[in-house]
Order: C-alpha cells, then structure tokens, then sequence
C-alpha cells in the first residue's frame, strides 16, 4: 500500500481527468476538438502509468501514442477538411441504452476491484534498485521471455506500414 | 448501436478502449508484482500504432471515394 500513499491526491485528480476527457471526445460537436481532448486524455494515462511504477510505459505513451498516433489523427482529419461540424444529432436514438449497458459494465469492474482487496505483491522484476530501473527491467522481460512476441510485433509493424501506403494512393 | 456517426471519432473511442486496456495491464503488473503485464501494455501499443495506421488509410480512401465519412452511409454490404 505505501507504494500508492504519496500519490493519492494527485491519482484521483488525474483519473477525474482522464475519466472527463475521455467522455469529451464522444460529446464534442467538432471532430478537430475531440482529437486535442484526446490528447490531454493520453497525457492523463501517461500520468496513471507513472503512479503505477511503469515509468518508461508513460514515457512510451507519451512519444507513441500523443506524439505520434494522434498526430496522424490531426493530418488526416486537417487533410480531408474533416473540422467542419458533423451533421445530424449526436445521441442517435440510443442513449439510453449506453446508460444502462455502462452501469452495468461499471458496476461489474466495481465488483472486481471490491472482491480483489488491495494488498500488492512485491515481485522481483518491479524493484527499481534491481538493476538500471524500469526500463532495463522491462527490456530484459521482453528480450528474452516474450522475444516471439516483439518479432511478430515488428512484422506487424511493417505490414501496417506496407498497407497503409497502398490504401491511401491515388492511383494503385 | 453507436453514438456517433464519424468514423475519425469511432476510431478515436477505440483508442480510449485501448488506453482502458493498458491500464488495466500496468495496474494488474503493480498488484501482482509481475512485469509481464507491462510487456503486454507495451505489444498493445504496437498494435494500436499498426491499426490506427490502417484505420485511417481507408478512412481516407473511402472519403476519396464516397465524399463524406459518415458510417451510416457506408453501407454497401448492408442486406
């Protein structure tokens, strides 16, 4: 528990915030605006993932997914003129419906969380004395028991980057 | 069943579902005191990267096509 201690304060201010942000892109008229709201929302994860102990993941978060996800989101939706007011009503008929299925799913991660309790284990891989911090510590995990995985991952990579040029050509 | 029609927001709402994801990894990592859960965190990032990639190519091929990116009215398939 006293790994969490220090940061309670700041913890529930950036999951409001993170929580408020993620719930503005979904309501937000503007499209252009939705991507910046989405933005502040990957800083409050990265913030999360920093009060977790997984400091080179907000790092990551940072650089990968604000840094260079959305701003493929902002290229595409400026390149298309995408930032005009979308037409038609926002909540088209089924509002309702995403209350209530919500509450239930919200009341369901409730449950597991209350039915967990909240003692945390000290695993060896999490120490951050045990040798060069977070990062090295995740590099030796994935380098060498998950190293199948970040292969197939670079494989991935480069067919999406393959892909991705050959559907946005103009002419095939 | 969806909310919005703009496919660029439907896209955008995928990724806060992946963001959940990722939370939810690095939280289990803490409280477990395993790192596999942050190694996970990491390859769904990758994957996220790769598929926003793609998502937004045909995006853009379909606004080429059809002029307007409303999901409602890509509905070629549709019986």
């Amino acid at each position: 528990m006293d790994a969490l201690q220090p940061g309670v304060a700041v913890f529930w201010g950036t999951a409001f915030l993170a929580v408020v942000t993620a719930v503005s892109v979904i309501l937000i008229r503007s499209t252009i605006y939705a991507a910046l709201v989405l933005i502040v929302h990957l800083f409050a994860v990265a913030a999360l993932f920093v009060l977790l102990q997984a400091e080179f993941l907000a790092a990551v978060q940072v650089v990968v997914y604000a840094g260079a996800i959305m701003v493929l989101f902002l290229f595409v939706i400026m390149m298309l003129g995408l930032e005009r007011v979308e037409e038609g009503s926002l909540l088209v008929g089924q509002g309702r419906w995403a209350l209530v299925l919500g509450s239930m799913v919200a009341v369901l991660l409730v449950l597991v969380v209350a039915a967990g309790g909240t003692e945390l284990a000290v695993g060896p891989g999490l120490e951050p004395s045990a040798g060069g911090g977070n990062t090295a510590a995740l590099g030796r995990e994935l380098f060498t028991r998950h190293v199948l995985a970040f292969e197939a991952v670079s494989v991935l990579l480069l067919v999406a980057m393959v892909g991705a040029v050959v559907l946005a050509k103009r002419r095939l | 069943m969806l909310l919005r029609r703009n496919a660029i927001v439907i896209l955008m709402s995928i990724e806060i579902m992946l963001n959940a994801a990722n939370l939810a990894f690095a939280a289990f990592a803490l409280a477990w005191g395993s790192l596999e859960g942050q190694v996970f965190v990491f390859l769904v990032l990758a994957v996220a990267a790769a598929e926003v990639a793609i998502g937004l190519a045909i995006m853009v091929a379909i606004y080429r096509e059809r002029g307007s990116i409303d999901v409602d009215r890509i509905n070629l398939l549709k019986w």
